[in-house]
């Protein structure tokens, strides 16, 4: 789980069925955070790809490459509250709490590992 | 000033490798440690050690990033040296976090490598999938 520094994340709180961004929009160059309820991420040649919940995060590609959103990501729970951050509050959050992104870093680190072993366990 | 991984990393420890020896090969323990290329070039083969699987690795390259960041029991690429010779720079998690916190590029282009990885790596899964369910 990843805990954000919540004082500079500004929550917010949608409600069922709010999609935060869709398959193929423009980027707005937020990543988001869940702090409650849940969020279905999904593909439309895939269906659901995963559903996240408090403490998990999503859109971090946003932050990397501005390049169309490659999922839609709609609030599944009655509603959620969530937070989100630019480059601008990642570079802040480098600065003053590094612990927190090197963790960031190291949940989507262990999903592209569990990815890779997976793809070796196939080969 | 912009962020120079190369001068960040040419006063860490280093390793050298020789022309066809490995960096270290898919199941190797892990040992907890990146590698900043500081001269030469390293290239990543597949698990057969057949093939040339990614780009080459040049000067101010990263290689071992995930399983580092992950905490992976073990090594999920191979990687050998393609030149006469290479040297590399040691970066142990706790030098990437303090490097982290003094330049935020450097974790933006873990997180950038991060991200390339996993795509990578659900593409491959995807294609594998498909020509499964066309067979």
């Amino acid at each position: 789980m990843v805990t954000p520094a919540v004082h500079k994340i500004v929550p917010f709180v949608v409600q069922k069925g709010t999609i935060l961004f869709a398959e193929g929009e423009a980027s707005n160059g937020y990543m988001y955070f869940i702090f409650s309820g849940e969020v279905e991420i999904s593909k439309r040649t895939l269906g659901t790809i995963r559903t996240l919940s408090a403490g998990q995060f999503f859109g971090e590609m946003a932050l990397v490459r501005a390049i169309a959103r490659t999922a839609t990501a709609r609030v599944v729970s009655a509603e959620a509250k969530l937070g989100r951050i630019d480059l601008k509050t990642f570079a802040w959050l480098a600065r003053n709490n590094p612990k927190f992104l090197s963790n960031l870093i190291g949940v989507v680190a262990t999903r592209a590992a569990r990815a890779m072993k997976k793809v070796l366990d196939e080969a | 000033m912009a962020f120079d991984l190369l001068k960040e990393a040419k006063n860490l420890p280093r390793r050298h490798l020789r022309e066809g020896s490995y960096l270290y090969r898919i199941g190797d323990l892990n040992d907890q440690h990146m590698f900043v290329v500081l001269s030469g070039t390293l290239i990543e083969v597949d698990k057969n050690e057949a093939f040339i699987k990614g780009n080459e690795v040049t000067p101010g390259g990263l290689v071992g990033d995930i399983e580092t960041m992950s905490k992976a029991p073990i090594r999920l690429q191979s990687y050998k040296c393609l030149t006469k010779e290479a040297v590399l720079a040691i970066v142990e998690k706790r030098e990437a976090d303090l490097m982290g916190s003094l330049h935020p590029e450097f974790f933006l282009t873990l997180l950038k490598s991060s991200i390339d990885n996993l795509n990578a790596a659900e593409r491959e899964l995807i294609e594998k999938n498909s020509r499964q369910i066309s067979a």
